[in-house]
């Protein structure tokens, strides 16, 4: 949260690591690598404009 | 005196040297390894201060040893330190809204501070617009200044602005806290009044309630069990407001900064980030990891080839120095051989390893200050996490099979305590270029004339993955069995892609070479001095007298190599290999090579030089001597069962090369590991669990192979 991620944020995965994780998120101007286990604890809508509407599809 | 503070990736240390012009004096925080740089700073209105530059860090709520200083030195909590007069806090003008998150909790210690939104030029790039202006009525009249410190843009507004609050003390303005929130930090304040009798300020409070688990806590002295009803209570106040107590003060202070920050930057037309573009090839799923590999093997061949020139200098000096300086003295044998072979060696034995160490620093600034650092970690992360480590472990272990010292310097960037501590313990393991020499002689006298070159790269290679292979699994057991600490998450920022700046680059491997020759070269040189004088005294000079008179038509340099291994033998060390034998032998070690083993626990390179002279080859022997290859090849079991047999079979070798890649044969690791390890604990322990393995490995192996062959 110190990084600034805050309910209510709108979060892009720009891309996973090789091996499927971590992830790399990008929110606010800025890109962060989050390993799966704690992007868990994060509560997420897919939003409208998102090309990909399954809940399963993050890229 | 004023502080240096900012998040990590915003120029900080580059701005620093500018302001400074490298007059800069590096320490070490009293208790801590954390390195605190200070320098004077030239005004421009004809005054200087003290500038410090503290660790890079995102938020005061301290994880790392490094922002838990920051914390401490900017409350003035350090012993010996003053209380910063002002803050100036260095913000990326691009990403402010995260930056000013610091600037916002800073306000709550009540010092002056000053912004400076630096990567300006970066920033006016991306089409950014900041009224400056506004954005020092909203932060309470604060001074606020542009600069671009990368291309020594605005340092002299950054000057001005630092004397501007020193002499108008300007604050920035508090949070207002809901209601409820204060009302548990006053309560929290009376509590540890009555408790310990400390006041503590309202920024420490909110440490105490709003992390998880402060360190301030156990510093206080406040007894657990009358301190965690209080901070409940004081948590469950907080949840009365309406906010979840662990996100309250993200929250607060967030909310504040959106609405100061209204209408201060203007997005204008923004240029498509060029760090996207390259993450999209660097960071691809699979030309990613290839490219990964390359920039890696690329990092570390060059260290060894550049450093190899260098080091065959030094070398080639050193042998130099001692010819010119061992004649004159040959009436003083004595002196002669504490000067050539003691203090000539010992300098020598540890500057052969600065061009190494050199250039390892210098490719892990390029790659730290560049931003590919971060990606190495991002890629890595999966393949250590299973065991307990970090995607930042890499480059540690990476550089730990150049040399361990360094590598454990620079276990200092992994935030996670444990995944550092684990990362450090599993270092040493790592095929150290010093193990190269033995594995050298080895294969090259006994394994590639009997089974041709093919095997002997076979060994080679393999010799290097051995500790490789138990390292595995000792940071495993070491993270999950014994470091029972709740793990740490592992965010991390993937910064811009940025040019290194070569001054800053060049000055940071400088720092670090001069840290590793103050403290591991002190301790090489005192260990080489010891091991020098087990190996003289005592010396009976009837010794050469009768090995001359027996061997009246030997060439003269026959004797002296002889008349040498004569008075190793009856030397301490020599002494002391025979009684010891006993313990190695179940790894196939006589008594000769039980003095080599016991002359390189300091420094394990000396191996050669050793068994070069207990086997009367002359001193200096290195490892494509052909004499002692033969001497080595010739050598026979004189007593016990295996009397007449070759000392150095098939088993031997390779149970004399496994226990060198195991054994924890090193002085400065050791010392290193106690430093930064913050005590002698992990250290003993590293030496003890090392050698421990390495004498069960060899002896496994020499039991193994002995029968099969």
């Amino acid at each position: 949260m110190a990084l600034g991620l805050l309910p209510g944020m709108v979060l892009k995965l720009v891309r996973k690591a090789p091996l499927g994780d971590p992830l790399a998120i990008e929110f606010g101007g800025q890109v962060v690598s989050l390993r799966l286990s704690e992007a868990e604890s994060l509560i997420v809508d897919v939003a409208a404009d998102c090309p990909i509407q399954r809940p399963q599809a993050t890229s | 005196m004023v502080a240096l503070v900012g998040n990590p990736n915003t120029g900080k240390s580059t701005l620093f040297n500018a302001l400074t012009g490298l007059r800069q004096r590096v320490g070490n925080y009293p208790g801590v390894t954390v390195a605190r740089k200070s320098g004077s700073c030239d005004l421009g209105n004809g005054t200087k201060v003290e500038l410090v530059d503290l660790p890079g860090l995102y938020s005061l709520a301290a994880t790392s040893p490094d922002e838990q200083v920051v914390t401490d030195a900017l409350s003035g909590n350090i012993s010996g330190e003053r209380q910063p007069d002002a803050v100036i806090l260095v913000a990326d003008a691009t990403n402010l809204l995260r930056n000013l998150f610091l600037a916002s909790q800073l306000a709550e210690l009540g010092l002056p501070v000053a912004l400076v939104l630096n990567q300006a030029d970066v920033a006016k790039e991306q089409g950014l617009r900041i009224d400056t202006g506004l954005l020092s009525d909203r932060l309470g009249g604060i001074p606020v200044v542009m600069a671009s410190a990368w291309k020594g843009e605005g340092v002299i507004d950054v000057r001005r602005a630092i004397a501007l609050t020193l002499e108008r003390k300007t604050f920035l303005p508090r949070v207002v806290w809901p209601e409820k929130i204060l009302a548990a930090l006053e309560d929290i304040t009376a509590a540890i009044l009555k408790d310990t009798g400390r006041k503590v300020t309202s920024a420490e409070a909110q440490r105490l309630i709003f992390d998880s688990n402060s360190a301030l806590a156990e510093r206080l002295h406040w007894k657990a069990e009358l301190r965690d009803p209080v901070i409940r209570q004081g948590r469950e106040t907080v949840r009365q407001s309406g906010y979840n107590p662990l996100a309250a003060e993200p929250l607060v202070h967030y909310a504040r900064l959106r609405k100061a920050l209204e209408g201060v930057v203007k997005e204008g037309a923004a240029r498509a980030s060029r760090s996207a573009a390259v993450d999209r090839l660097l960071l691809h799923r699979f030309l990613g990891p290839v490219l990964f590999a390359g920039i890696m093997l690329g990092f570390f061949a060059s260290v060894f080839w550049l450093a190899k020139f260098p080091m065959e200098w030094i070398q080639s000096g050193v042998d130099w120095t001692k010819t010119v300086v061992a004649p004159p003295l040959d009436a003083y044998p004595m002196l002669q051989s504490l000067l050539a072979d003691g203090i000539i060696g010992g300098v020598g034995a540890f500057l052969v390893f600065l061009p190494q160490i050199l250039i390892l620093f210098l490719f892990i600034g390029i790659l730290e200050d560049s931003g590919y650092m971060a990606r190495a970690a991002f890629i890595m992360d999966r393949l250590f996490s299973w065991c307990g480590l970090n995607g930042k472990s890499f480059v540690p272990l990476l550089s730990g099979f150049a040399c361990a010292i360094p590598s454990l310097l620079s276990t200092r960037t992994i935030e996670d305590p444990k995944a550092r501590l684990a990362t450090a313990f599993v270092v040493p393991f790592m095929s150290c270029s010093a193990r190269f020499p033995i594995y050298a002689l080895m294969c090259a006298a006994f394994i590639g004339p009997v089974y041709g070159p093919g095997w002997q790269s076979v060994v080679m290679v393999g010799m290097h993955c051995v500790g490789l292979f138990f390292a595995v699994p000792t940071a495993f057991v070491l993270t999950r069995l014994v470091l029972k600490v709740k793990p740490q998450p592992f965010v991390l920022e993937l910064p811009r892609y940025q040019m290194p700046k070569p001054r800053d680059v060049v000055w940071r491997m400088w720092q670090n070479a001069a840290e590793f020759v103050s403290k591991a070269g002190t301790v090489i040189f005192a260990i080489t001095i010891i091991v020098w004088a087990l190996s003289y005294f005592p010396r009976d000079a009837s010794v050469a007298a009768h090995i001359k008179a027996a061997n009246p038509t030997a060439a003269e340099e026959v004797v002296k190599a002889k008349v040498q291994a004569a008075y190793v033998e009856q030397s301490y060390m020599g002494s002391f290999g025979k009684v010891v034998q006993p313990v190695f032998d179940p790894l196939g070690f006589d008594w000769k090579i039980t003095v080599g083993v016991l002359a390189s626990f300091p420094a394990r390179e000396v191996i050669v030089s050793t068994l070069g002279v207990t086997y009367s080859v002359g001193e200096g022997a290195k490892a494509d001597s052909q004499h002692l290859r033969k001497a080595m090849k010739d050598a026979k079991w004189s007593e016990g069962p295996r009397t007449g047999k070759p000392i150095f079979s098939l088993a031997a070798v390779l149970s004399l090369m496994v226990f060198f890649a195991l054994c924890s044969q090193c002085g400065p690791t050791i010392a290193t590991l106690a430093q930064e390890t913050g005590g002698w604990k992990w250290a003993a322990g590293s030496f003890v669990y090392m050698t421990a393995l390495a004498w069960i490995a060899a002896t496994a192996v020499y039991q193994v192979v002995i029968r099969i062959s």
